[in-house]
């Protein structure tokens, strides 16, 4: 009994583990990528985002953000955006790979 | 003649693929956003063959309902040209596919047959991109021809495949997506409605049902009678129901994801794309500032020392001509309207053209280069602080240009409190018309400062303060508009950055040649017809001293002197210049700047630059004639250059103080002073209430902030 309580919390803490971790873009660190797993503003703002190529899945990667809370620049798929943080806390993003060295 | 519509994402180069078909030259740029308005020419094809095309604004979707997207569309479905177009051709940016067939293929649901122009194909190269375009047209199922629109690469290859498309539109239909099923429900359920309503002979096509399915229910219902209430009960824009514009965005992406997947490569970028390496640098947190400030330090130092000896020589030129009308002309009242009115007006709109081209030749190349699209990136927090929208960026920049165009592009504004909230503080950025007017006072009371650290001339500094001043006030009043006047709004930021790249001379000469002839021309035309007028108002009524002061005033010096003495000469100057003072003083500018002596004395201003305010309400520059004639009466040396002599006569006079000349400086960089603006405003308003409450508010501001700084000047003990 217990040794089967074990395996099924090792199991689940495994895939708590490998599984993506999902963050807002916003806080995506600066160099590291992810891949949009929803925008979450059902609103205008939120089709504009997704018309742009925040599709679900699609690439996307901090490049860099201002400083003192100002706008972030993030690749979208082949280009370059600078959104401000707002606007990039409503997308969810399921970070990939490493933190750069 | 076939009507075909030129489409396409923002900064793709379609202007440009305009310019080279038409021959046109439209304003191109590197940033998005240049083309609010619908473009039209001729394009004549190498068999003789005659297009009509029509230049639709850039935009990323069909179905968002901004006024660029409204315009775009309405084009496309035959709405305001006669006729739907017979063909689009979607302008693709060759390293950006994915984004810019999501257009095309927003294009091809209208049902209009489609050519894409894989533009900048050389740049996607360049980033080791890979496309089997004939694999990938065939996929799609339109045409796709590479090209390099600026080289006119491609353009023969557009022709025949536009030509294929228009001789068997049938051929070349793309399939439809495979929309999920609440989507194409939700398209067959309007489908009915539209094609009813608008009287459309082949019925509505996909396109047109999910445009509408995007659209507000009221406006809807505005244009459609019955509509907004079938979209109502569709389009739960609220809650988890289906989400019909995001589903069929998604089913889009879905598609061009297949395609991108099977025939685009992208080289891995070890190191990030060239363009980023270049970012990494320039919009580095404290870096990036620092090159910021520099840049626009370099551009007014530019601006200030480079300009001067081309100044120099439009100035001895303009003098020489001044001279030679006196010794050709008697003295009469025609010479005096044509050397103090018409000549001065020239000279004071041509020797300003060296400065104007350098500070555009600087911004030409900050555009092209992709640098002032960046700008945005250093300076939105502060606008993002105040309550300024981020669309507000552009409109706001081209502003330091001129606030007419600036206050035009507020029009891809969607949130209307956002667009007036722009408009009214875009008057603020410190227009080229300024420019002469900083130059005409930095010349008078900074000129003979030594250069700080024995090279930063102070002028270039006082100047680009002034540019920092105006920007200031217009984030604080932003400020107190947002929390008052124009409260609510707040449209996000989401600019694309475009591409770094090296600026290119027939653009950057197109940019000068344009400003030069609308200076020249325009704003010349204008100061020469306002200066003429001015003369006219200092020069009547022609009441100099009483006879017989002025005959007591001459006896007193041939009393007090020997004949022929020097001394005598100059005494009979002196009488002279108190004759022309007093004609001035009784002529009806004079009497005007009397009137208006009281309002700005406490400024540090006395009647004879009240003369020169009242001219400068007309037009900004205006305020260099007009104070040349007013400083310039009863003195004939025309020995020095223009500007020079005006700013020297200032100076000499004592009417300009270096206080005074910072207080004028300021009021200028303020004020709102330009009649064609306060037209733009209303006009784009629609309301006199608007552009009269800018006028009141921005003058009201620039007297106060003139009135800080001469008074808090006085009590510092300045002079």
């Amino acid at each position: 009994m217990a040794h089967d309580v074990n395996i099924k919390a090792i199991a689940v803490l495994d895939s708590v583990l490998t599984a993506p971790v999902c963050t807002s873009l916003a806080d995506l660190p600066p160099g590291r990528s992810g891949a949009v797993h929803d925008v979450r503003v059902r609103n205008a703002l939120g089709d504009r985002l997704v018309e742009l190529g925040f599709t679900v899945g699609a690439p996307v990667r901090m490049l860099r953000r201002a400083p003192f809370g100002g706008p972030v620049q993030v690749q979208i798929r082949d280009f370059v955006l600078s959104l401000r943080r707002s606007e990039a806390r409503q997308i969810q993003v399921d970070v990939q790979g490493e933190p750069e060295t | 003649m076939r009507n075909i519509a030129l489409a396409g994402n923002p900064n793709t180069g379609k202007t440009t693929l305009f310019n080279v078909l038409t021959g046109a030259r439209a304003h191109v740029g590197n940033y998005p956003g240049i083309t609010v308005e619908r473009h039209e020419g001729v394009h004549v094809c190498g068999d003789g063959q005659r297009w009509q095309l029509h230049d639709l604004p850039g935009s990323y979707s069909l179905s968002a309902h901004s006024p660029e997207e409204e315009i775009a569309h309405h084009a496309l479905t035959g709405r305001t040209v006669q006729g739907a177009m017979d063909l689009a051709i979607v302008v693709l940016d060759a390293s950006n596919l994915a984004r810019n067939l999501f257009l095309l293929l927003q294009v091809a649901e209208l049902g209009i047959p489609v050519v894409g122009a894989l533009n900048m194909i050389d740049a996607a190269e360049a980033l080791g991109l890979q496309i089997d375009v004939p694999r990938l047209s065939q996929a799609i199922g339109c045409p796709l021809v590479p090209m390099v629109a600026r080289a006119g690469r491609g353009v023969t290859e557009l022709e025949q495949a536009v030509a294929q498309v228009l001789a068997n539109p049938g051929q070349f239909r793309i399939v439809d997506t495979q929309w999920p099923a609440a989507v194409r429900q939700a398209i067959e359920a309007v489908k009915p409605t539209l094609t009813s309503r608008l009287l459309l002979e082949t019925g509505a096509s996909d396109g047109e049902a999910l445009w509408w399915l995007a659209a507000n229910a009221d406006l809807a219902d505005a244009q459609v009678p019955g509509l907004g209430q079938t979209l109502q009960a569709l389009v739960p824009r609220s809650g988890d129901g289906p989400d019909v514009r995001r589903q069929a965005t998604e089913a889009r992406y879905a598609r061009i994801d297949s395609w991108i997947q099977a025939y685009y490569q992208r080289a891995v970028q070890k190191n990030g794309t060239p363009s980023d390496r270049i970012d990494r640098v320039v919009l580095h947190p404290w870096l990036g500032a620092v090159l910021f400030l520099g840049a626009m330090a370099l551009l007014f130092q530019a601006v200030f020392l480079g300009a001067q000896p081309a100044m120099n020589a439009v100035d001895w030129l303009m003098s020489a001509v001044a001279d030679w009308a006196k010794s050709q002309l008697p003295d009469s009242l025609l010479r005096q309207v044509l050397v103090d009115g018409v000549l001065a007006g020239v000279a004071a709109t041509l020797v300003f053209l060296p400065q104007i081209l350098i500070l555009f030749l600087g911004i030409a190349i900050l555009e092209d280069s992709g640098y002032l699209a960046r700008t945005a990136f250093v300076v939105d927090r502060l606008m993002a602080r105040v309550g300024l929208p981020g669309k507000a960026f552009v409109p706001l920049l081209s502003s330091f240009a001129c606030a007419v165009p600036g206050i035009m592009a507020t029009r891809t504004m969607t949130d209307k409190r956002d667009r007036l909230l722009t408009i009214l503080v875009a008057p603020l950025m410190s227009c080229s018309a300024r420019l002469p007017v900083y130059t005409l006072v930095t010349a008078a009371v900074f000129a003979h400062q030594a250069p700080l650290f024995g090279l930063v001339a102070p002028g270039g500094l006082v100047v680009a303060g002034m540019y920092i001043l105006g920007f200031v006030v217009a984030l604080l009043s932003a400020y107190v508009l947002r929390r008052t006047a124009v409260r609510g709004g707040g449209a996000p930021l989401l600019l694309e950055m475009p591409p770094w790249r090296w600026p290119r001379p027939g653009n950057i000469v197109q940019a000068l040649w344009d400003r030069a002839r609308v200076f020249v021309v325009q704003t010349g035309s204008v100061i020469v017809a306002l200066s003429v007028v001015l003369w006219a108002l200092m020069s009547f009524p022609n009441n100099g001293l009483e006879p017989i002061e002025k005959a007591k005033l001459i006896q007193e010096v041939e009393r007090s002197t020997l004949a022929d003495s020097p001394q005598r000469a100059k005494g009979l100057q002196v009488v002279d210049q108190r004759d022309a003072q007093a004609r001035l003083a009784n002529s009806v500018a004079g009497r005007l700047g009397k009137l208006v002596e009281p309002v700005i004395a406490p400024l540090g201003f006395d009647w004879r630059i009240g003369i020169g305010l009242i001219g400068a309400f007309a037009a900004r520059e205006v305020l260099v004639p007009t104070l040349g004639q007013v400083y310039g009466q009863g003195r004939a040396d025309v020995d020095d250059v223009y500007v020079g002599r005006v700013a020297r006569e200032l100076a000499e006079s004592g009417g300009l103080t270096p206080l005074k000349g910072l207080s004028l400086m300021v009021f200028f960089a303020i004020a709102m002073q330009c009649l064609s603006t306060v037209a733009t405003i209303r006009r784009e308003t629609n309301s006199w209430s608007w552009a009269i409450m800018v006028l009141v508010y921005l003058n009201g501001l620039a007297w106060l902030a003139s009135l800080a700084v001469y008074q808090g000047g006085r009590a510092l003990g300045f002079a």
